[in-house]
């Protein structure tokens, strides 16, 4: 049994006028132990995939489908089991976790608030395990009790996951991790990120827009179009052979190790807008394979020749 | 509600008020200041509001009345607008020991308790109209100022501006050109704002005697009926619509001042 | 506590207190017509009074030597802001304390109240972002905001006090105060100031809920408060602990620069109520054309402001920690 699956799951926010579909129909799953890379341009329902594993979506959502959890629906937890199984099990590294903090709360007595929220620990018991997890992440003991603004980037950045990691949950959420540092902090982060997960054996969820911090980490990566998963499989296989062509146009987008700019090519054009979709593939107003059939009918997921599952007329069926 | 319903109804009701200032003569059934029924009369069929101590018709007074609070309502607004607009403007676009300077001259301003500040200049300048004009204008330019000098501080970083200053636009250009029409909403919200400042301020100078008390106003109106202690008589009909005149007033220029502000940042819109 | 930052505050507030002090002194000199012909009390005899008068101030002197004269009399205790004419020959100082003990009770009282009430409702229509009750809430507390002070208070003395004969219809105590036990003294000084503190509370709470609505608003949106919903704290804790916590902070700051405009609130609302505070005083002091005590007001109430501020900003310095 996966650690977490996602069975056609589908999130659409109430708008002044009707519906968006940020998320349409995903099915995905996370094993234990592995490390699965969501990726896609911004607005393609990456984060509110995150959101919706955690259960904190805004109100204006309407979710359909399934979230299982170790077995459990997340969905239809009643609100004291929702809360007991939040971060306790499923813990979460947000999107410009620069802000993650509370500013007015010093960061060790946020991590002793997860702590005692959850366990039984007394306050020093709380705050002795706060210290190591800071050691865990490579910050100074000492400075547990420093206020958000007192810290770098870069330090905030660990202590983030250092709070994620408090309760030893079986699976975190990355957003967007490593987005607002600099080369040089990414690169730890994403191998202190690596270490622990090897040493810790926690499963990830890491999203991302930029596939190239996913080559480091990922055992399998998942890409989203507008609202739909287009490809998923393994994570050699996708960065060797991807099947979709929006998955293909992806890798190329990346700078390549050598760092030769020439080879950096954006893909044309721009997401649809989800309040109206293009009819049939939603890529296929920017895809330079389109045919006949792309613009009328809607492809399914389908196993590709490489071992990816890949949603795209010209793969499989 | 919807900014733009916001923005109607407070247009709305603004208007209501100016017609009636516009159009007193014609609106008015009696001379507001002539004798037209017995002292402290009831609202009847003759009096809608009823009459006060002397006999003058209540509603006649509250339509004149618009006159002088919309006119010392508009021109402080204005005067204080343009006053504190600039104030801010020049704050902001020059920082260091300007900004450091004007800034705490505003604070100063901002800080102290405006009503005794406006009663000794008005003790001073003598009971009138002009005088509730420039006590206001000289208290209320620096809430103003304070936002307008933030709103520059941010502009002045924005790439249009240097562009500006490479294409070697001088500093007033660059103000009055470039970054003055990028402030026009915000200094248009303050503006309709700063006119309930005015008029509650206007009424309550008038009311304390600052102002002529043989002007008819919505101030004048309750300084006399608080004088000839219209309540401890129950003529609450002389005092009721003066009152509920200024609040509307107030309340249309607020939606007004909300609602254009909301447009500009929409994260704090209702719905 | 950023001592730093309490210095730099409290540099500010002295340089204030300097402007104010040019201002009092100034005010009177650029006027028209002499200072004399104001400082001098009409009912004294004209020609001595304004001799003693002109020696007291060295008004034929250069203007430096007035405002030293002025500096020595205002840094002396109990400061000498001269005489007043309604209450000969108390002088200004002495008169403005005995009637100040009433205003401070009324705006301590309100400050805390508009503050309390203004706080809860703000947060109360601030976690409900577009709900009908943010609609209807937030139009009330407007309406409420955009009505003048005393006519409030004229509206609330007449339908409390001579309508329903609830509370009593002015004054701050009733003349028997000192004869009763000490509970009733209590009740009785609450019960006359229950309706001017109404008053100023409801015209002034809306610019607190309405400030503290927006503030929350923009908290509920930042990382923090998801990651403490993705904690897995209630609702309730998300919103007191984190959201409402910060969102409270630019409060203290709004409450100081806040004291100005309830204090001018406090004058007018006084009037109507004739309640013995500063602000009846100030309107005894306009009908008689009293210079001398309304300078004098305007310099303690000033004083005040600038004091509560300033502890505002100790305080402010005392819940953030990112002051500097």
């Amino acid at each position: 049994m996966p650690l977490l699956e996602l069975k056609n799951l589908s999130v659409a926010y109430r708008l002044q006028k009707g519906y968006l579909m940020a998320v349409d129909q995903v099915s995905m799953e996370v094993n234990e132990g592995e490390v699965l890379g969501i990726a896609g341009e911004s607005g393609c329902g990456k984060s509110t995939v995150a959101l919706s594993v955690l259960r904190i979506l805004p109100k204006s959502a309407r979710v359909t489908g399934a979230v299982a959890f170790g077995g459990e629906d997340v969905l239809t937890m009643g609100d004291e089991r929702v809360r007991a199984y939040r971060w306790k099990h499923v813990a979460l590294v947000p999107q410009g976790s620069m802000n993650a903090f509370d500013p007015v709360i010093s960061v060790g007595a946020q991590i002793v608030e997860a702590i005692r929220l959850h366990e039984s620990a007394g306050k020093e018991e709380a705050w002795r395990r706060a210290r190591e997890l800071f050691g865990l992440v490579g910050i100074p003991k000492e400075r547990v009790t420093n206020y958000p603004h007192e810290l770098s980037g870069g330090m905030k950045q660990r202590a983030a996951i250092a709070m994620a990691l408090s309760l030893s949950p079986k699976l975190v959420i990355l957003d967007e991790p490593t987005t607002a540092l600099d080369v040089v902090v990414q690169k730890q982060i994403l191998s202190l990120l690596a270490r622990l997960q090897r040493e810790l054996g926690v499963s990830f969820m890491f999203i991302t827009h930029d596939l190239s911090v996913l080559a480091e980490v990922a055992t399998r990566v998942a890409v989203m179009y507008a609202g739909k998963l287009v490809e998923v499989g393994p994570a050699d296989v996708m960065f060797r052979s991807p099947s979709h062509p929006y998955t293909q146009a992806l890798m190329r987008a990346i700078p390549n190790v050598h760092g030769d700019i020439s080879q950096v090519k954006s893909i044309l054009g721009t997401p649809p807008d989800l309040t109206s979709l293009p009819k049939g593939c939603r890529f296929s107003p920017r895809c330079p394979h389109s045919f006949g059939r792309c613009t009328v009918e809607e492809p399914r997921l389908l196993p590709s020749t490489t071992g990816s599952m890949a949603a795209c007329h010209l793969v499989g069926g | 509600m919807t900014e733009n319903k916001r923005v109607t109804s407070g247009v709305l009701i603004i208007g209501i008020f100016v017609f009636m200032a516009v159009f007193a003569p014609w609106l008015t059934p009696y001379k507001p200041q002539v004798v037209s029924g017995s002292p402290y009369s009831p609202p009847s069929f003759q009096h809608w509001m009823g009459t006060d101590d002397l006999g003058y018709d209540v509603m006649s007074q509250v339509i004149y009345g618009a006159r002088i609070s919309l006119t010392v309502g508009f021109t402080v607004a204005l005067a204080a607008t343009s006053i504190g607009s600039l104030i801010g403007l020049l704050s902001g676009f020059y920082r260091g020991v300007v900004d450091e300077a004007l800034m705490r001259f505003t604070d100063v301003i901002l800080v102290l308790p405006s009503l005794p500040l406006a009663i000794i200049l008005a003790a001073y300048l003598g009971p009138s109209v002009i005088t509730i004009i420039e006590v206001l204008t000289l208290t209320s330019w620096p809430l103003v100022a304070r936002v307008i000098r933030s709103q520059t501080l941010s502009l002045r970083e924005r790439p249009f501006v240097d562009a500006a200053r490479v294409a070697g636009a001088s500093d007033a250009r660059i103000m009055f050109k470039v970054i003055i029409p990028n402030l026009l909403s915000l200094i248009a919200a303050n503006a309709v704002l700063a006119i309930t400042g005015a008029v509650v301020g206007e009424a309550g100078l008038d009311f304390i005697g600052m102002g002529n008390p043989s002007v008819v106003s919505w101030g004048t109106m309750l300084y006399w009926s608080q004088n000839l202690g219209a309540v401890l008589r129950g003529a609450w009909w002389w005092i009721l619509a003066p009152g509920l005149c200024i609040a509307f007033v107030g309340l249309g220029a607020v939606l007004i001042s909300i609602g254009v502000e909301n447009i500009f940042n929409p994260r704090l819109r209702g719905r | 506590m950023n001592r730093g930052y309490v210095l730099r505050r409290g540099f500010y507030a002295f340089i204030t207190f300097l402007i104010v002090l040019v201002l009092n002194f100034a005010i009177p000199r650029v006027m028209p017509g002499s200072p004399v012909q104001y400082f001098a009390n009409p009912r004294i005899l004209p020609s001595l009074e304004a001799k003693l008068l002109t020696e007291r101030f060295g008004l034929d002197k250069p203007i430096w030597t007035q405002f030293l004269l002025y500096l020595v009399g205002v840094f002396h205790w109990p400061p000498d802001l001269g005489v007043s004419y309604t209450f000969y020959p108390a002088p200004v100082w002495t008169v403005i304390m005995t009637y100040l003990p009433w205003t401070l009770l009324l705006v301590g009282t309100a400050t805390v109240a508009t503050a309390v009430i203004g706080i809860v409702i703000g947060i109360l229509i601030g976690s409900k972002q577009g709900s009908k009750t943010d609609t209807v809430v937030t139009s009330a507390s407007l309406f409420l905001w955009t009505m003048p002070f005393f006519w409030l208070g004229t509206i609330l003395l007449w339908l409390f006090s001579i309508y329903f004969h609830v509370f009593p219809a002015g004054g701050a105590a009733s003349p028997f105060l000192s004869k009763m036990p000490l509970l009733d003294q209590i009740g009785n000084i609450a019960e006359h100031a229950f309706l001017p503190g109404l008053t100023l509370t409801l015209a002034a709470f809306a610019g607190y809920s309405l400030m503290m609505r927006n503030t929350l608003v923009e908290e509920l949106t930042q990382d923090y408060v998801t990651v403490a919903v993705a904690k897995g704290l209630s609702h309730r804790a998300v919103l007191f602990k984190h959201a409402a916590r910060n969102a409270m902070l630019p409060m203290i700051t709004l409450i100081g620069l806040n004291l100005g405009y309830v204090v001018s609130g406090a004058l007018l609302v006084e009037v109507v109520f004739s309640y013995p505070g500063v602000g009846y005083l100030t309107y005894q002091a306009v009908l008689a054309h009293d210079y001398p005590l309304l300078q004098g007001l305007f310099f303690v109430l000033s004083m005040a402001v600038i004091i509560a501020n300033f502890f505002a900003d100790i305080i402010y310095s005392l819940v953030d920690p990112r002051v500097k």
